[in-house]
């Protein structure tokens, strides 16, 4: 089997044994890899119980092209979420992905409950629930550090932190130290489970169908679109810091617990300040020829000497602009904070952005926050949030919860700034300048999430393709990308490398696949998957009770124009949002009135062991 | 033609390893296993540091030396040490005696591994984007 190990192990936490399965070539064929073969192998499993439950598997993923040579090779956990109680397919890179390959398997599903705090050992055939004691209470770093001295620094390890082990339900997977499975709480999952770390070895190799192909297409043809990208440069240069240039000149660039979408202290948090003032080196995850990863070090100020590889623009927007926090040095401190204790850099931002606004619109005093200056801009009290919410300690243990639940509790009209949807809080990108965004952000399977479709000035669209400020050709725009996504987070690659180094389409991902797997996946056959996986997904969640009225914006953004920028005065409202979501259902097979896939949609797409 | 290698600039290396999985692919011709490719790039993450290890070709031919069965030999074209892996015994001497640590051992085959410039036309540097090595 080519691009494939051919096996999948299942650790049993409860009963401490191990299994392994050969990959059903019929499941591969019809989902491929990573998030569409990890949400079909959740189905095998109880959807129903909840996301601390013992019975609530963790599927650790790759893909066909995951360590195949091919660009930028990642990992997925798929589980069902504890912020959101829906589906989360959590990705990372680093070097963890093709290691799991490298030890034999292609997924690896970790159910039940260990006795004590533990860590997975995992070299070739050989495993073993090992006791952790040592390492419950560290943070993420610490202990990446303690079992490469125990094991080698050949062995690979993810991590959770002390946020991880309290069940901060958006805790965070580290690996690398600066690599994270970032959203919706993976590292929570993996905290009830008593699982502190996963360390993994393997020696064995990755064949490929047509190796000689593969190789001059890699070799010869791929440095060349590579080098004739201006975006492959700028990703290169800045990494995903770049974004910041655009996303303030739109007026999306979310400040101030997303009250505007431009940052005064743009200049000090932007591509150009952190090439300028902390990027030391150029990192690329394994396998990957556009180094987004910037090592930083921190030369001057209160926060001298911090280290850290980023931060990434999610963590500028979430953690900088919208705390009001104009440093990039600042923005340094409080990712590697975040990262050490093992939390979401962007939910625990959008969380303090939230506290920030209640406490100077008096909704939370003084005394509601320990003591607190919690004014938007002040670092000092940003830092200390972070450490409170990972530990749990007073305000912090209400943020923990994310701001969907924390708004409930803190009442007083809180929920109409709580910036999540489905409870998970919006990346940073403010819709209101990009409608399409908005779209993107109520349809993701996980919630308000990015990473499945951006529709933020698309790189070749023009406007009469699809509307900033309307409904027109948004839903076939959103559509199409999270197809594109469908498969590239199936085949299990990186989108980003994709689009901002080679331009590549689906059309172009096909043939590589089949250079990969030797499978001859037609190009029609790979879209209706792409259709089929996220069917898959939403099923998954129709089944936690999700349906057209949680396909939604918070308040704020729906019904509020941003009061500065391209997009000022400008409103995203109801109407707009349903002339796009019954476009959007269509173009799925979901039924409008529910948001709910048909059953001669489920049929046509193999999907008719699912009841809706 | 002696002194022809592959210079490592480090300052450069991102830690990609495009490299490693370039050259098992050419070693083994049908495989993609960083434990079977001639360059290793050396990491620490933590402080993000990235060192590739590749032969420097260079002019004490230690291995060639040390090796009791005469199989590590010098191409006449590149002037490159290279393994003979029919005549290699897996005795590892050479890698003890390699001052660079640039040889390594292939535990399946039983054989020595050492960078030999691809017989003159190195792939690896092909794919190095920020040129950490060149040829």
């Amino acid at each position: 089997m080519y691009g494939y190990m051919g096996k999948s192990l299942t650790i049993d936490l409860t009963k401490n044994q191990f299994s392994t399965e050969p990959l059903d070539r019929e499941r591969a064929r019809k989902f491929l890899g990573g998030r569409g073969l990890g949400a079909r192998a959740l189905f095998d499993h109880d959807i129903t119980v909840d996301a601390f439950d013992e019975k609530n598997p963790v599927i650790i993923a790759t893909g066909p092209l995951t360590g195949a040579l091919f660009t930028g090779s990642k990992f997925v956990f798929i589980t069902k979420s504890p912020l959101t109680g829906i589906f989360n397919d959590s990705y990372c890179g680093g070097s963890f992905a093709s290691e799991i390959k490298f030890a034999g398997y292609d997924m690896i599903t970790i159910l039940g409950k260990a006795a004590k705090p533990s860590y997975i050992y995992i070299y070739n055939d050989k495993i073993e629930v090992r006791d952790a004691g040592h390492l419950w209470g560290l943070g993420s770093d610490e202990t990446e550090s303690a079992l490469k001295k125990e094991l080698g620094r050949e062995f690979k390890v993810v991590t959770i932190g002390p946020a991880g082990e309290k069940l901060v339900p958006y805790a965070c997977v580290s690996t690398d130290f600066y690599h994270q499975a970032g959203r919706a709480g993976a590292g929570a999952v993996l905290g009830a489970k008593n699982i502190k770390a996963i360390a993994i070895k393997g020696s064995q190799g990755i064949k490929v169908a047509e190796p000689d192909k593969l190789f001059s297409f890699v070799v010869n043809e791929l440095p060349v679109m590579f080098k004739n990208s201006v975006f492959g440069e700028n990703r290169i240069r800045y990494g995903t810091s770049y974004t910041t240039t655009s996303t303030n000149a739109l007026g999306i660039m979310p400040t101030r617990n997303f009250q505007t979408g431009t940052f005064e202290n743009i200049d000090d948090i932007n591509a150009f300040a952190m090439r300028e003032r902390i990027v030391e080196r150029d990192k690329a995850c394994y396998g990957c020829q556009v180094p987004c990863g910037k090592y930083s070090v921190v030369k001057k100020g209160k926060y001298v000497g911090t280290k850290v590889v980023g931060p990434e623009y999610e963590t500028i927007g979430l953690l900088g602009s919208n705390c009001g926090v104009g440093e990039i040095e600042a923005i340094a401190k409080a990712n590697l904070l975040c990262d050490q204790l093992g939390l979401d850099t962007m939910s625990a931002g959008s969380a303090i952005a939230f506290a920030m606004e209640c406490f100077e619109r008096g909704i939370l005093t003084k005394d509601d926050v320990d003591g607190l200056d919690l004014r938007f801009g002040n670092d000092d009290a940003q830092m200390e949030l972070i450490r409170k919410i990972a530990f749990r300690e007073g305000i912090g243990d209400i943020l923990a919860q994310g701001v969907k639940k924390a708004s409930e509790i803190i009442g007083k009209g809180s929920e109409e700034f709580a910036i999540h949807s489905k409870g998970l809080e919006l990346a940073a990108y403010d819709p209101r300048g990009a409608f399409a965004m908005g779209l993107a952000y109520a349809t993701a399977s996980r919630g308000g999430c990015h990473r499945r479709a951006k529709p933020v000035d698309v790189p070749g669209l023009s406007q009469d393709e699809y509307s900033s400020f309307g409904w027109k050709g948004n839903a076939a725009l959103v559509e199409r990308l999270q197809d594109f996504r469908e498969i590239v987070h199936s085949a299990l690659i990186c989108d980003p490398a994709l689009r901002f180094g080679f331009e590549m389409k689906l059309k172009g991902l096909t043939d590589v696949i089949n250079m990969v797997t030797g499978m001859d996946f037609t190009f029609d056959e790979l879209s209706l998957m792409a259709d089929r996986i996220a069917t898959l997904a939403r099923a998954y969640n129709v089944k936690q009770g999700i349906t057209r009225k949680d396909d939604t914006l918070p308040s704020r953004i729906l019904n509020q124009p941003l009061p500065e920028g391209p997009g000022k005065g400008q409103i995203i409202g109801q109407e707009t949002m349903d002339r796009m979501l019954d476009e959007y259902y269509e173009l799925r097979g979901w039924d409008k009135e529910t948001g709910v896939p048909t059953k001669e949609t489920l049929e046509r797409m193999g999907l008719d062991f699912i009841e809706l | 033609m002696a002194n022809q290698k592959i210079n490592v600039n480090h300052d450069l290396c991102t830690g990609c390893r495009m490299c490693e999985q370039v050259c098992s692919m050419n070693y083994t011709k049908d495989e993609i296993n960083p434990q079977k490719s001639n360059i290793r790039v050396e990491t620490d993450a933590l402080i993000g540091y990235d060192r590739p290890v590749v032969c420097s070709q260079c002019e004490g031919k230690f291995c060639m030396k040390a090796c009791p069965f005469e199989a590590i030999k010098i191409n006449e074209k590149t002037g490159a040490a290279e393994v003979d892996r029919e005549e290699c015994t897996g005795c590892w001497a050479c890698i003890d005696a390699c001052p660079e640590k640039a040889m390594f051992k292939n535990l399946e085959d039983g054989v020595a591994m050492k960078c030999n410039l691809c017989g003159g036309n190195p792939q690896c540097v092909k794919v190095c984007t920020m040129k950490a090595i060149t040829f």
